[in-house]
């Protein structure tokens, strides 16, 4: 089956990326495909490229990461959530006059229609939030 | 049949919420802060048999509870049965 996420918590202050991405990995493991996650309203945090928790903890930026790059699942940020929050790839930066960025591949900024599109063609859809 | 996922207290709002949606035959599953519900056998979601209501293990031994659950023997499962249940049910809602 394929299988779509809605991440909706903040990292290290909600338990939903946590158990998100532990589903995440059952899903794979039964043998299904997880054609996307969708980071959405404080989600958007999972994204940041400037996460720094203590080396003994997860970082949960580069377990996203990882997940992309040994399944290929495509990682959507909700632009708009995203630019609210001071989460901004190089072109928003550039294009609003900040300084610097903190979202970069593989995670994307897209809106809201790739969260329908992929709600659309997933078999299962499931939403994180806390 | 609907699977709804609850992800606050069994006082909160969303979980007096979520049991005015339960329909005969749905599944409750029980994640993050919800399993607290282990702590309170009397809950009117325990005491009830129309729809099932499981606890999830991880989340369960994460809190220290997986013990209270077995003495009030409550039904777990583990993130590998969470993703079992998304299987069986085309539908699942997330209560937070």
């Amino acid at each position: 089956m394929d299988y779509g996420l809605l991440v909706m918590g903040a990292p290290y202050s909600d338990p939903a990326p946590h158990s998100a991405l532990r589903f995440a990995e059952a899903v794979l493991a039964r043998g299904h495909r997880l054609a996307g996650v969708f980071f959405y309203h404080d989600g958007v945090h999972n994204a940041s490229s400037l996460m720094t928790p203590p080396q003994d903890e997860l970082n949960l930026r580069e377990a996203w990461k990882a997940l992309h790059e040994r399944h290929d699942v495509p990682l959507d940020v909700c632009i708009a959530a995203a630019l609210r929050r001071g989460i901004v790839n190089e072109a928003e930066a550039a294009r609003h006059g900040h300084s610097a960025y903190n979202l970069e591949a593989p995670f994307e900024l897209t809106g809201l229609g790739q969260l329908l599109t992929l709600q659309q063609r997933c078999d299962r859809f499931i939403t994180f939030a806390s | 049949m609907t699977l709804h996922i609850l992800t606050t207290a069994p006082t909160s709002d969303a979980a007096r919420q979520v049991e005015q949606a339960l329909n005969a035959g749905d599944t409750l599953l029980l994640i993050e802060a919800a399993v607290n519900a282990a702590l309170n056998p009397q809950w009117s979601c325990w005491t009830q048999s129309t729809y099932t209501v499981l606890l999830l293990e991880d989340d369960l031994v994460a809190r220290g509870l997986g013990d209270i659950a077995k003495t009030h023997q409550l039904a777990t499962v583990n993130m590998d049965g969470f993703v079992a249940l998304t299987e069986q049910h085309e539908q699942s809602v997330t209560w937070y």
